[in-house]
């Protein structure tokens, strides 16, 4: 049984809590969150039964845990991150892992520093429609995949705590909190791009919509993602894959969200692999939790088993943050950017 | 697109169909009468104008051709109508364009999305400036490998320029007639022995996020699909070919709803090839220029400097495309 304390309420935290219900082997043993009497009131109305700490501190000093589980806003990421680290905690911490390539260098190090485990919640990765698309191009089924289009679009996020997500010094828009999926679910699937080439538009709020092209070797990669659509339009993502014997087209609105056209057969649905099913409490948008499920639950696993995280791993969120503020750059001088290896 | 464009003139009160040249005339003269059309089959130009009074030259062959066709019709002194893409290089789009005008005859090229329905809607729409300003507009066009070309024409680079040159440039238009010439293009795409068979594109504006892609690599039972997304400061508009209704506008505050369009009446094709059916963009964009024609007013829209410009704007893409970089258009 591995014991967690969750820091930061808000969204994630509900989600990742949610989560945890559902696994056997996890418990949320305390909820660090400085909105004591929000925090607590939202417990009872959902009936669970866990203590909230204003502070990492006093959580420390009465819980028994191994893991934290930081669901900040991302510029809090760094100094929560180094506190449980320095207090002998594994982590895991969501996406983005930090603003700066600085603070992000400072995570990974504590967490070698302290012989301790590291996961970010590039929950992609585990998503099934994007697992299934990456046991395609790895076993090459359909040949070599040719070109790949990824997108990631809703309404301008109204839920967040504080409306952080919305403050630009706190989260740098669209491309870091949202976009950065795909970024980093490209790296994972074709390493690291010679270089971007994007394009996007800023308001006051920071990055609303980005979009960009990645140069790999040879297959053809676009990515883009935006929150500036109308409040009630809801959330997409999608991706269309074109291989040297078929096409397959992922797309959350639709239904079935993924087919497969191949060879000379007309288009059917694509097998995917099991998940959970589960409606979330905030938001319809998401209806499935399957991602957050599989990405917990494979960290959960390897803290019980002594296994290294070998997926969504500290340094893999580095080279991830790495191309996304490559892409920003490139958004902003209008060149294309080489991503230095 | 001669039988698609024959079903238009058909419904056509003020434009008559007179004759055909096709030098299959056999295989032609069957496909006139499975459409009940009753006119001449001439196997070449030169006989055509020889033999036959015609105001209109409506040229809908592989695109190698329409150069030599296009300048030799205006130097007899008729108005083109020249299927997209104009021609397969800069300066055969840009000869065409000055020969017409030098002449004095009219041409107007089939570049049917400026007058496609729901295109037209957005246009309207982005005018209204109901939802405000436009910020970022994204158009998709993919198809399945085409099989249906004479002779596969389509999939001979040197005769049809490729799916960037044939398909894609459909967007690339649209693009020019909604917000002008880009400053520059970046592309990337996939390159096969048809020729670039898909198009990743992105246009730079000042003010608007742009980008398109089109392409025609997918397996053949994929079948096509022309989709766009505008986002507007208060709201956004999604058009997509294979959903029902196709166009849609949420509003700032509101949810998705179906977006009213003009349609026309001009039905459906009867012969089941290319991508759509419909006949409503070729029916708008031949009822305009027959329309300029009885008028004796030049066509003002995808005209041949119109046409030549989107060709050009393409071509850069390509080039982009192969060479990795971004290319300024002058």
């Amino acid at each position: 049984m591995t014991n967690i304390v969750i820091i930061g309420f808000g969204f994630m935290g509900v989600t990742h809590a949610s989560v945890y219900r559902m696994l056997p082997n996890a418990r949320v043993v305390g909820i660090v969150d400085p909105r004591i009497e929000e925090v607590t009131a939202s417990l009872a109305e959902r009936g669970w039964n866990i203590p909230v700490f204003p502070n990492y501190a006093s959580a420390a000093a009465d819980c028994d845990f191994s893991v934290a589980d930081i669901c900040l806003p991302t510029d809090l990421h760094r100094d929560i991150a180094l506190e449980a680290f320095a207090d002998g905690r594994h982590v895991f911490c969501e996406k983005p892992i930090a603003l700066t390539l600085d603070s992000a260098n400072e995570i990974t190090e504590a967490a070698r520093e302290a012989g301790r485990q590291l996961m970010i919640g590039h929950c992609i990765r585990f998503w099934p429609e994007y697992v299934e698309l990456k046991r395609v191009v790895d076993s090459r089924e359909h040949g070599r995949l040719l070109s790949l289009s990824m997108s990631r679009r809703t309404a301008r996020p109204g839920y967040s705590v504080g409306d952080w997500v919305n403050q630009p010094e706190r989260c740098l828009g669209a491309a870091l909190d949202l976009h950065i999926h795909d970024t980093d679910f490209l790296t994972y699937l074709l390493g690291v791009p010679d270089s971007v080439v994007s394009r996007g538009i800023r308001d006051g709020t920071g990055w609303s919509s980005i979009a960009t092209q990645y140069h790999f070797g040879d297959a053809i990669v676009t990515a883009d993602g935006a929150w500036n659509y109308p409040q009630h339009w809801g959330l997409q993502m999608r991706f269309s894959a074109v291989f040297e014997r078929a096409a397959m087209d992922f797309d959350s609105r639709s239904n079935p969200t993924l087919t497969v056209t191949a060879d000379d057969k007309p288009t059917v649905p694509a097998n995917l692999p099991k998940s959970a099913v589960w409606s979330a409490a905030y938001s319809d948008e998401i209806a499935s939790l399957s991602g957050y499920y599989h990405e917990l639950d494979y960290f959960v696993d390897c803290i019980e088993f002594g296994n290294p995280v070998a997926v969504s791993t500290g340094q893999q969120a580095v080279v991830s943050l790495r191309v996304v503020l490559a892409e920003i750059e490139s958004a902003v001088s209008g060149k294309q950017i080489d991503i230095n290896q | 697109m001669g039988t698609m464009h024959a079903q238009v003139y058909a419904q056509l009160r003020n434009a008559a169909l007179v004759a055909v040249v096709d030098n299959q005339k056999p295989k032609t003269k069957r496909e006139l009468a499975k459409l009940k059309i009753d006119v001449p089959v001439f196997a070449s130009l030169s006989e055509l104008l020889s033999g036959c009074e015609v105001d209109v030259v409506d040229i809908c062959l592989p695109t190698d051709l329409h150069a030599s066709f296009a300048l030799r019709a205006i130097s007899a002194g008729k108005h083109v109508f020249c299927e997209k893409p104009l021609a397969l290089t800069r300066s055969d789009g840009r000869k065409i364009a000055a020969a017409a005008k030098k002449a004095g005859v009219f041409l107007q090229v089939g570049q049917c999305i400026r007058f496609w329905p729901e295109y037209q809607a957005l246009e309207a729409f982005v005018k209204s400036r109901k939802a405000g300003k436009l910020l970022s507009l994204s158009l998709q066009r993919r198809a399945g490998r085409p099989t249906y070309s004479v002779g596969d024409w389509l999939n001979n680079p040197s005769r049809s320029g490729g799916s960037a040159l044939d398909l894609h440039v459909h967007d690339t238009d649209f693009v020019h007639h909604l917000l002008g010439k880009p400053e520059a293009v970046s592309s990337i795409g996939t390159k096969d022995k048809t020729g670039w068979s898909h198009i990743f594109t992105m246009y730079h504006f000042k003010n608007v996020a742009v980008t398109a892609e089109g392409g025609w690599n997918y397996p053949t039972k994929w079948g096509f699909q022309m989709a766009f997304q505008a986002v507007f400061e208060r709201g956004a508009v999604e058009f997509d070919s294979g959903s029902n209704p196709t166009l849609s506008v949420t509003m700032l505050d509101g949810t998705k709803q179906p977006m009213p369009y003009q349609q026309t009446d001009a039905g459906e094709s009867s012969t089941g090839a290319g991508n759509v059916s419909s006949l409503g963009g070729y029916y708008n964009e031949l009822a305009t220029f027959i329309s300029c024609l009885e008028r004796k007013r030049a066509p003002k829209i995808a005209t041949g400097d119109h046409a030549a410009e989107s060709l050009a704007t393409t071509l850069a893409e390509i080039q982009s495309a192969s060479t990795g970089r971004t290319v300024k258009l002058s």
